[in-house]
């Protein structure tokens, strides 16, 4: 007798219960996330996540979560894997190698607060979501389809990052900024500009930002595009200077050679990425 | 294809008769025995019936009311409630018992004690858990070799198949059997298969601990039937 692939089995019941979006509810009990949080997304198959972090941005809090489920064979990579028990809802979950960025309104319109982990805890998932590797196999199809999904969740419907994923589709676009430009941004009014809080992350219109300080390469520009301008011709200013013209070959851009500033707020608001004509 | 949204609102809703709730709870009991015979093992059904006692599948249909009523707020969002979401919801609670090793057993859930509104909102006790039980774990890890064993099996070719059960043979120091060839030969097969191996079960699985389970699963699951 053949034997059976429970995991193929798992994976083909998943998929005929989620179909091809993430369709969400929203929850009618609203109550604002707050870090160490465990979450459940309204939707079918139920998507959880931990709250491990809060990042402060313009008005909007972002949340870095790590994303657990309820299907366990192709959620559990081996001992390790962080498991967690609901007793009062009868459910066991456990926790996938990767983490989202979620902003509070998502998660106080689409999420209901399930309870509260320690800190400790907080830092197993963290650990384990940055240590485990994604395997090849079935359970590598099941993790990254979900992190397909709940990509568009990003920063209100605007893709931030997956940092995991880029290891598999996004390795990033690499550009160095001209001498001439850098020169241009540090003689400028850019020099000067103070903001009332520094901040070297910034969520644009139709992108995110964050400018990194390497000691090597010093300042270096992380820009997160949404997928579906992959393939499309756009332009990156940065007031009315052009950083990149092209076609997007990766949502993921690194510009390094940067303007060296005191802040970067203002220079970060001042991004702009338009899909040319 | 059945539509389960009517008797779940009924009974969300506190409309549900006797003869109804009996037989939505007949579903359910036929829900878990295919759950247990499509995604779980006879043994595992055998250790639910152990600690259940005959009435398990009564039991834990019951704890699936249980939870349709703690997730009352998702269930009437539903349009369709198909009976595959049953299912998932079934595997779900056998998960939940295996990992808590039978020790949370409910014996009997009466509908009339359970609360038809959300709960108010409590600070729950949620933590990682620390030591899992070995039946939970064992389940798994059996799940994922066995995943993979068949997974060799249909992308691997009949030659290479040959050579990775050769390899294995010699690792369990058994005697490799009537096979074609030098041993040299089938050595230069193996280093020319390995990264193909590596791509299918991936580099950490097969350099790991665990890649001795897999040989042990890729032995008998594989090359025992071949010769």
């Amino acid at each position: 007798m053949r034997k059976k692939d429970r995991l193929q089995r798992e994976w083909e019941l998943y998929k005929s219960l989620r179909g091809e979006d993430l369709r969400i509810f929203p929850v009618s009990k609203k109550v604002p996330p707050k870090v160490n949080e465990l979450r459940e997304l309204s939707t079918v198959p139920p998507v959880y996540f931990a709250l491990i972090e809060e990042l402060p941005i313009e008005q909007v809090k972002l949340f870095k979560a790590i994303v657990l489920t309820e299907e366990i064979a192709l959620g559990w990579l081996g001992p390790q894997t962080p498991v967690i028990k609901l007793s009062h809802l009868k459910t066991v979950i456990v926790a996938l190698p990767f983490w989202v960025y979620l902003d509070e309104k998502f998660l106080l319109s689409y999420t209901n607060k399930l309870g509260v982990l320690t800190d400790e805890d907080i830092h197993r998932l963290e650990d384990y979501a940055e240590r485990a590797k994604i395997p090849q196999d079935l359970r590598g199809e099941y993790i990254r389809s979900l992190m397909e999904l709940l990509a568009p969740y990003n920063t209100e419907s605007i893709l931030t990052y997956l940092e995991k994923l880029e290891e598999y589709q996004f390795a990033p676009s690499v550009f160095i900024i001209s001498d001439d430009l850098k020169n241009y941004y540090e003689n400028s009014h850019f020099a000067y500009a103070k903001a009332a809080s520094s901040k070297n992350v910034h969520k644009g219109k139709n992108f995110f930002a964050i400018v990194e300080k390497i000691p090597e390469i010093g300042p270096k520009l992380t820009l997160y595009l949404p997928q579906d301008y992959l393939g499309q011709k756009i332009t990156i200013k940065v007031e009315n200077k052009v950083l990149f013209k092209g076609p997007l070959e990766t949502i993921k851009l690194e510009f390094t050679n940067l303007p060296e500033l005191p802040d970067y707020t203002s220079w970060l608001e001042a991004i702009d990425v338009e899909i040319s004509v | 294809m059945r539509n389960y949204k009517e008797i779940i609102g009924k009974l969300l809703n506190n409309q549900i008769s006797s003869k109804e709730y009996q037989a939505f709870l007949h579903v359910l009991k036929r829900v878990f025995k295919q759950a247990f015979k499509v995604h779980f093992t006879t043994n595992i059904e055998k250790l639910f019936h152990k600690y259940y006692g005959p009435d398990y599948l009564e039991v834990l249909a019951s704890e699936v009311v249980f939870k349709i009523v703690s997730k009352k707020e998702s269930f009437l969002n539903l349009l369709f409630i198909h009976e595959k979401y049953l299912q998932s919801i079934a595997i779900s609670i056998i998960y939940f018992h295996l990992s808590s090793e039978f020790k949370l057993v409910e014996k009997e859930v009466n509908l009339n004690d359970l609360s038809l509104t959300q709960e108010e909102d409590k600070e729950q006790e949620i933590r990682v858990e620390g030591l899992l039980p070995p039946v939970f774990v064992n389940f798994l890890e059996d799940s994922a070799l066995n995943h993979l064993v068949l997974s060799l099996k249909e992308k691997l070719t009949k030659k290479e198949l040959e050579t990775l059960c050769w390899y294995v043979n010699k690792a369990y120091k058994q005697n490799p059997k009537e096979v074609k060839g030098s041993a040299d030969a089938f050595y230069k097969r193996w280093e020319r298969l390995k990264p193909k191996l590596k791509k299918i079960v991936g580099e950490e699985v097969l350099e790991g601990t665990s890649a001795d389970k897999l040989f042990y699963a890729i032995k008998s699951e594989i090359c025992d039937k071949y010769s």
